[in-house]
């Protein structure tokens, strides 16, 4: 039983249902948004409230909930949405990747390869990857009925053209199951690899656009580029500073105003489990020595 | 050493307390009633419960109160309870032909069945400031009641329909009006989710729209036809009775624009109609409202779409405050990573820059020492 | 006819946290199509409505999806237990059905009877909640490929005529448009989104 004198997991049955129908058509339509009549939630719009009745449909007691915004558990948006399903869904929640069965997340995929047991949330903020080139939702429905991608395209070249390469770095549009072009949702293009043929089941929630978009395991998804000039993702030429890691997002701390600053690895869970494993960057310490300065805290 | 930066759970405990104290203010002075709220902020209250859709008087004054007066703040408090609300019922439409007004105005007739009641308004007030409320043991005179009751005030729009000089009510059919609550906003909308739309919208975004029809951008000539405020009944017909039956009563504000328009070849010149409802005394919604349906109806009365009032992705689109707000607040969130992601790419298309400046450089050097 | 409220079976003991517990089966289903899921919670159902079938019903249906039942579904039991409990309302035409129950696999034929959404919105097509007989193994297996299989996958089905294959394929060209289907047994469910092409294994 929760505290709130709320439904179990805020929303009314009703409501539950007609997302969960939703999802349902979203997975059997891969990277089609499917219109719902998305609610108001306790928490602002564009803050996850997509994200968050998306998961407030699908979760239930079996479930272990975690949530990470820029890829970190202790970001304050992270904790806010935690708590709130703590307190209305009595869920279970957890900062490791591996044990959770369900994710929701706004702008990171955990470094952590997924498995068949988790779904991911994503909370999107603007679902429509034309939206840029077309504002009109009657003239982008119209749009990916004819699988009329050609603007998209061209908005690319036109970078080449410019910069003599994409430049879109994050919410990098991507092709379902050479079908739909679907927007990511603003993560970096360096997660978009992770997408591709996922064991997880990944759901799209935009509450104010009121959408709902999903991609099936195992399921193609390609990130839009040209022969002569292929897909990339981001790359450091630092290591974390703390675990020393090489293949993981890194953040960048500015660390004085002399332009002295250090690379972390965004997705803390990560960080923190090749801390514990022994792995120490440039800046860390031995884990022993972690252990004690986090819980001195 | 360098420990990641921890601790978001005490930061939003902290920023909590501190919000409260905020709230309270100087705990010396009295703490504000819930009452008091509702009796004399009854225009907060009343737009309150119009942008947040919940006509219910107390828990506007609560959201008043917990949102330390930012009315959009309560809008969205109201609106995030109301989604929780089990629906029991649907009400008939409203009658406003029957509402027992407290004010009604006509802008297009000197006189008319019914009369001009100015009742409760600003607009003759001069806005001087009254040092008197200042000095708080302000009660103001009570006006004597009318020992008369008010005559029937029939509309002035029935009144220009009889000649058919207006268009007729194409509202007044049975066809299911939609529920924007319940359903995802589709284009093109039709008339009945678009009244919906802009009744919960934002009093500026509606009132900016409007000025904006007037000052040209899709003018329509628009008249103040009759703007009324008063109390209407609510009936619901339950099922097993099968007749209506009053569940209450609602104070409203309404507001009938009349527009020109030049006829077309099938329809001889007659006046439009353009409409605007709000909850308690939202009259400059109200009004505001009327110029937006009328800018909309562009489509349906084959005018030129030319400007914003009347593009209806646009302005339906922008007009919630919780939906506006919330997403231009957003911002405030951390976007470390997209940003990460731009300043990668930004050193890198600089750096590309440079190299290419250097290499033309060189090349100019070389040509020249050649 | 209808029927005292009291003649009607009970649907889930505890709707919350059951349906939640379904929908995350039959979300399962369509999302690793061809793989059988085990339904967690089975109301008792009046016959011939399948208790995997009536979970799927008290799980996704209510007053916003028109559904339709098949005619052997359509008994004064049934249709009295799916009004009572979801407030469905029931349709006499397939096309009309967000839902439509099927316990008559053999007339499982045309297909293209139920909605199949447009190109604009495709997500308004119907799901087909299908009660196949009591199974053998002597039907021909098939190949399944698409968005939720892992490679491929095999699957054996009995009950279910050819046309209701052969139409399945011919919906592929019209993708996005066609029809999600959840087979039921009496406790399991297996989803075939409109996305899963299946194809007779090759004798080999």
């Amino acid at each position: 039983m929760t505290d709130t004198g709320y439904n179990y997991a805020y929303l009314d049955e009703q409501t539950k249902r007609m997302i969960r129908r939703a999802i349902l058509k979203a997975v059997a339509i891969p990277g089609y948004q499917v219109p719902f009549a998305g609610r108001e939630m306790p928490l602002p719009y564009g803050w996850g409230t997509g994200g968050i009745q998306v998961t407030a449909a699908i979760i239930g007691q079996d479930d272990t909930l975690k949530v990470i915004d820029q890829g970190a558990d202790d970001t304050t948006n992270a904790v806010s949405i935690r708590r709130f399903f703590a307190r209305t869904a009595a869920v279970k929640t957890t900062e490791k990747t591996v044990e959770a069965t369900v994710i929701q997340t706004r702008h990171r995929i955990p470094e952590t390869a997924l498995t068949e047991n988790q779904i991911m949330v994503y909370q999107v903020p603007i679902p429509e990857p034309l939206r840029w080139m077309e504002p009109r939702e009657t003239e982008t429905r119209k749009m990916h009925a004819l699988q009329e991608y050609g603007v998209m395209h061209v908005k690319l070249y036109e970078d080449i053209a410019r910069f003599g390469h994409i430049a879109t770095t994050y919410d990098y549009p991507v092709m379902v199951n050479d079908r739909y072009l679907m927007a990511p949702s603003p993560i970096p293009k360096f997660d978009n690899p992770k997408l591709n043929n996922s064991p997880a089941l990944q759901l799209f929630g935009a509450g104010r656009e009121k959408r709902i978009y999903a991609v099936p395991p195992y399921t193609p998804v390609k990130s839009l580029d040209f022969t002569d000039h292929p897909f990339e993702v981001q790359r450091w030429d630092d290591c974390c500073a703390l675990c020393g890691a090489t293949d993981s997002f890194l953040d960048e701390v500015i660390t004085d105003d002399k332009g002295g600053r250090m690379y972390v690895c965004s997705d803390s869970d990560y960080c923190g489990d090749r801390r514990a494993a022994g792995h120490v960057g440039p800046q860390g310490v031995d884990a022993d020595a972690y252990q004690r300065a986090t819980a001195a805290e | 050493m360098y420990v990641a930066v921890k601790g978001g759970e005490k930061a939003i405990d902290t920023a909590h307390q501190l919000l409260a104290e905020q709230r309270r203010g100087d705990a010396a002075v009295p703490e504000l009633t819930l009452e008091q709220i509702k009796n004399q902020m009854t225009l907060a209250v009343d737009r309150v419960m119009t942008e947040g859709s919940l006509y219910d008087r107390d828990l506007a004054a609560l959201a008043i109160k917990q949102a330390r007066g930012d009315l959009m703040e309560a809008i969205f408090l109201l609106r995030a309870y109301r989604t929780t609300l089990p629906r029991l019922a649907t009400t008939e439409p409203l009658d406003t032909d029957t509402m027992r007004i407290i004010r009604r105005i006509s802008a297009t007739f000197k006189d008319l069945p019914g009369g001009q009641v100015l009742g409760p308004t600003f607009d003759y007030t001069h806005r001087l400031l009254d040092f008197a409320l200042a000095a708080e043991g302000d009660t103001p005179v009570p006006v004597p009641a009318d020992a008369a009751p008010l005559e029937a005030c029939p509309r002035v729009t029935a009144l220009l329909n009889a000649e058919g000089l207006i268009e007729p009510d194409t509202a007044a059919d049975d066809a299911d009006p939609g529920d924007i609550t319940r359903e995802p906003p589709l284009y093109p909308a039709d008339r009945a989710v678009r009244l919906q739309t802009l009744a919960r919208a934002d009093e500026g975004w509606l009132l900016a729209l409007g000025y904006s029809t007037q000052r040209g951008y899709a003018k329509s000539h628009p008249f103040a036809g009759e703007i009324r405020i008063g109390s209407v009944d609510v009936e619901i017909i339950p099922e097993e009775l099968g007749f209506p039956v009053r569940i209450g009563s609602i104070e409203v504000a309404e507001c009938e624009m009349i527009n020109q328009f030049k006829g077309s070849k099938t329809t001889p010149p007659q006046f439009t109609r353009g409409y605007g409802l709000t909850f308690g005394h939202g009259e400059r919604k109200a009004m505001s409202m009327a110029l937006v349906d009328r800018a909309l109806r562009a489509r349906e009365l084959g005018e030129d779409i030319t400007a914003p009032a009347q593009d209806e992705e646009f302005v339906l689109s922008h007009g919630d405050t919780v939906e506006s707000s919330g997403f231009t607040q957003h911002l405030k969130l951390p976007h470390y990573v997209d940003f990460q992601s731009e300043l990668v790419a930004v050193r890198a298309l600089r750096a590309e820059y440079e190299a290419r400046r250097r290499a033309a450089q060189n090349g100019e050097q070389e040509s020249r020492n050649d | 006819m209808t029927l005292a409220a009291s003649s009607l079976t009970p649907g889930f003991s505890d709707a919350v946290h059951q349906s939640q517990a379904v929908f995350r089966c039959a979300l399962t289903a369509l999302s690793r199509p061809g793989q059988w899921a085990t339904v967690p919670h089975l109301p008792p159902a009046p016959a011939p409505l399948s208790a995997a079938a009536a979970a799927m019903i008290l799980t996704l249906a209510d007053m916003d999806t028109p559904l339709w039942l098949d005619p052997v579904l359509s008994t004064p039991e049934v249709t009295g237990w799916v009004r009572f409990h979801t407030g469905a309302p029931l349709v006499s035409l397939p096309e009309q059905a967000a839902f439509a129950v099927i316990a008559d696999c053999a007339a499982l034929t045309a297909l293209d009877r139920f909605s199949l959404g447009t190109a604009e919105a495709p997500d308004l097509a119907a799901t087909l909640i299908v009660q196949l007989p009591p199974q053998d193994a002597t039907s021909p297996a098939r190949t399944l490929t698409g968005p939720g299989i892992d490679g491929s996958l095999s699957l054996t089905v009995s009950g279910l005529p050819d046309a209701f294959w052969a139409d399945r394929e011919a919906f592929a060209p019209l993708f996005p448009q066609g029809v999600d289907v959840l087979l039921t047994t009496p406790e399991a469910v297996c989803g075939l989104p409109r996305t899963t092409h299946a194809t007779l294994t090759a004798a080999g």
